[in-house]
């Protein structure tokens, strides 16, 4: 040890005598300037800017994004991500490079990595700060992520983009076509049917068109709705020019029908007018080809009989105040306002052996529980939940409560009217109950799980 | 070598020392660098930041951070920047809420003007937590204000409105309590009330009211209940009917409970009016009745 800190002590010594000895020809600082120069030059350089095929996590889907950087430090982003009215379509912002750890490229403002980077409450693992890698042989920009806290971590392939590509590729039309499905039922959980022209054979499926993922869930008979068969097949997807492209084949022989699907090209939409409710709706159908050569319509249905499995998962559900939206926003403030100590929605649904009843709990002021329900004699066709009211409410627990319970009836009315109450499955155990002519959505989750 | 607990500490202490010999050189050789000129920003051509230089920096002393930058957030924490779009809509909101309000009434040009914080961060989203719950707004020893939800601005939202108002007022407040201490026996007003550390968010609103608060959060430390009376006090357009005003002819205990919060509300309320017009020569009901004048 000894030894140890007199050499130790030595090197303080001389520490100080080779003060002017520097190792590289230019300082730190002028190093880290230079190195900023040179990634800049390079983002700046190509004259039609970089392509990325960007896919934020494993598991969804991907987009094309065209990036083309300026020397005022403002860049380009052009993309097909449909959200917003096609806020990302084309947008310019500000781009910094800093240096920390090592070189990074963040992008300033919000942008359409800041939308992705945001959704799910920010735990999507997208990002918008990239740490710069390298520079591959063939002349690529290899960047990662700096914000993903899982491992590994997103890697970003800047390729240099040839003239015109940029129009080839991005699907901004399809991605708007499909955002004006989306919003024909306007509910949290859009279902989708898939119809060949010229095949005995319809798949039911869900798209979510910002995570960019497929679900398959059923096939039918087109001759014979009654014969069909539950599927499960996922996959991402990416949008390219005209088309919809699948990361994974789908493929086999499903109610005696063998399809097969890697893309499905689409070409024109069409709308037409549907009348389930009072007034009439208008819903579209996307036409087009597969990768098979199959013609196809893709339409928005309210049709989903995953729906219908709320039924026999459980008899007891919940419905706090803040899962239940009007036209999308959230309703809880006028449920509170006009049912004094609302706590949520509750349904009983064949509990204990035939009870079947829907309405609110109510805490009273004397901090008593009331439960103001009205019973019901369902039908379920598909799903499509008919409820069949009792005359009155019911009250149970404690009769004396402050709320005007007779106000209950305007949201059971809202959930019901016209006899449309449609149930789509969220997620395991959730289950969005619908009515496409009130466009209100009750989001009711299993009570026991 | 078997290692015993008094040859541990001889490591142990020689390790220290290993350690400041080692950053000693490093310490002690940098002489030729104290002359070296202090790195300047360059004056931004970004026309954004031309506007905000001559609309907001130049006019009031406060430097506006919108462009994302990491360590204006916690480790940990995610947030998205704001809208470039949405930057000068939100300095007129501020400009309106908070500024004019403000240095319109007596003295409080002077007031703003010395003590406004020297940087405001505008951040596009929530500040979204690690265990899932976000934060709204934040500040920094009184230097730095951070302000969330920018993209979301909408000025006929009044959630969003009181959101972002109780924000900026609570945190322009701290600094009074920084600069002058708390108002004379405010720790001796509602003593009992204020939780245990990190328990405030199980109250509810009427609890924190029968403890004599105007939120939960205020029960959460002596300086907290300050900021929050105070960003109540300024743009809660039921203020004196909530808090202040005791409910006529309590039948029950609950209301009891509650006119004895106020009872203690009152108490604070007078200090904290009286405490600004010591130490600040502004009248916190005048710039509460611009603010109102709004809604």
């Amino acid at each position: 040890m000894k030894k140890l800190i007199y050499s130790l002590l030595f090197l303080v010594l001389i520490a100080c005598q080779d003060n002017d000895t520097n190792e590289f020809d230019k300082s730190a600082d002028e190093r880290v300037a230079e190195a900023i120069a040179n990634l800049k030059a390079d983002l700046t350089a190509p004259d039609n800017g970089w392509k990325l095929k960007y896919r934020p996590v494993d598991g969804s889907g991907s987009y094309y994004v065209f990036l083309k950087f300026e020397d005022d430090r403002t860049v380009n982003i052009r993309t097909d991500l449909g959200a917003e009215d096609g806020k990302y379509f084309d947008q310019t912002l500000t781009y910094r490079i800093d240096n920390s750890l090592g070189l990074e490229l963040i992008i300033e403002n919000y942008s359409f990595f800041a939308y992705l980077f945001e959704l799910d409450d920010a735990t999507f693992e997208a990002e918008f700060e990239f740490l710069y890698a390298n520079k591959t042989p063939s002349g690529e920009l290899v960047f990662t992520s700096k914000s993903d806290t899982f491992i590994p971590v997103t890697t970003l392939v800047f390729e240099e983009a040839e003239a015109g590509e940029d129009d080839a590729f991005l699907g901004t039309e399809v991605s708007e076509n499909l955002n004006i499905m989306a919003d024909d039922f306007d509910n949290f959980s859009p279902s989708m049917k898939l119809t060949y022209a010229d095949r005995n054979i319809e798949l039911y499926l869900a798209m979510d068109d910002v995570k960019r993922t497929i679900d398959i869930t059923r096939a039918v008979r087109k001759s014979n709705p009654a014969v069909f068969e539950s599927l499960d097949f996922s996959s991402p997807y990416i949008i390219r020019g005209d088309s919809i492209v699948l990361d994974n084949l789908f493929s086999g022989t499903f109610v005696g029908v063998n399809v097969s699907i890697q893309s499905i090209r689409l070409t024109t939409l069409t709308e037409s007018e549907i009348t389930i409710c009072t007034d009439p709706m208008t819903v579209h159908a996307y036409e087009g080809t597969t990768s098979a050569n199959d013609d196809v319509v893709l339409e928005s249905t309210l049709f989903d009989l995953n729906g219908r499995s709320f039924a026999t998962l459980s008899d007891f559900y919940i419905s706090p105040l803040g899962y239940i939206f009007n036209n999308g926003q959230s309703a809880a403030e006028a449920i509170a306002n006009d049912i004094h100590g609302a706590l949520a929605m509750q349904m009983y649904y064949n509990y204990d052996g035939g009870f079947y009843a829907i309405g609110f709990i109510i805490q009273n002021d004397n901090g008593t529980i009331t439960f103001a329900l009205r019973e019901f004699t369902p039908v379920l066709t598909g799903n499509n939940l008919v409820f069949n009211f009792a005359p009155d409410i019911s009250i149970f627990g404690e009769p004396d409560t402050d709320a005007d319970i007779e106000n209950v009836n305007i949201y059971l009315e809202a959930l019901t009217e016209g006899d449309n109450t449609y149930v789509f499955e969220l997620d395991e155990g959730l289950y969005e109950f619908f009515n496409p002519c009130t466009g209100w959505s009750f989001v009711f989750y299993d009570a026991y799980q | 070598m078997f290692m015993t607990p008094m040859n541990t500490r001889i490591k142990s202490y020689l390790t220290s020392v290993l350690i400041a010999l080692l950053l000693w050189p490093v310490l002690s050789c940098s002489e030729d660098d104290v002359n070296k000129p202090i790195k300047e920003n360059p004056t931004s051509d970004d026309p954004l930041d031309i506007y905000i230089q001559e609309n907001f920096t130049d006019k009031y002393g406060v430097a506006v951070r919108y462009t994302y930058v990491d360590r204006y957030v916690e480790a940990g924490k995610r947030v998205t920047p704001p809208e470039r779009d949405l930057v000068i809509p939100m300095l007129d909101f501020l400009t309106e809420y908070w500024i004019e309000p403000f240095i319109n009434v007596p003295n409080g040009r002077k007031f703003f003007e010395d003590f406004v914080p020297a940087e405001m961060v505008f951040i596009g989203s929530f500040i979204y937590n690690p265990d899932g719950t976000v934060t709204l707004g934040t500040a920094d020893a009184g230097a730095r204000i951070t302000l969330t939800e920018v993209n979301n601005i909408d000025p006929s939202d009044q959630q969003w409105v009181f959101r972002q108002l109780g924000t900026i007022y609570h945190e322009f407040a701290h600094i009074v309590h920084q600069n002058f201490n708390l108002p004379p026996n405010w720790q001796t007003i509602s003593p009992e009330g204020y939780t245990s550390s990190g328990s405030w968010y199980t109250l509810s609103n009427a609890e924190a009211l029968e403890r004599g608060f105007v939120s939960p959060y205020a029960t959460s430390s002596f300086n907290e209940d300050f900021a929050e009376t105070v960003a109540f006090l300024l743009f809660h357009p039921d203020f004196y009917d909530i808090y202040i005003n005791d409910e006529p002819g309590c039948t029950t205990s609950d209301c009891d409970r509650r006119n004895e919060g106020r009872a203690k509300l009152r108490q604070k309320y007078n200090a904290v009016l009286a405490h600004y017009k010591q130490h600040t020569k502004v009248d916190l009901l005048e710039v509460r009745e611009l603010i109102q004048e709004k809604f």
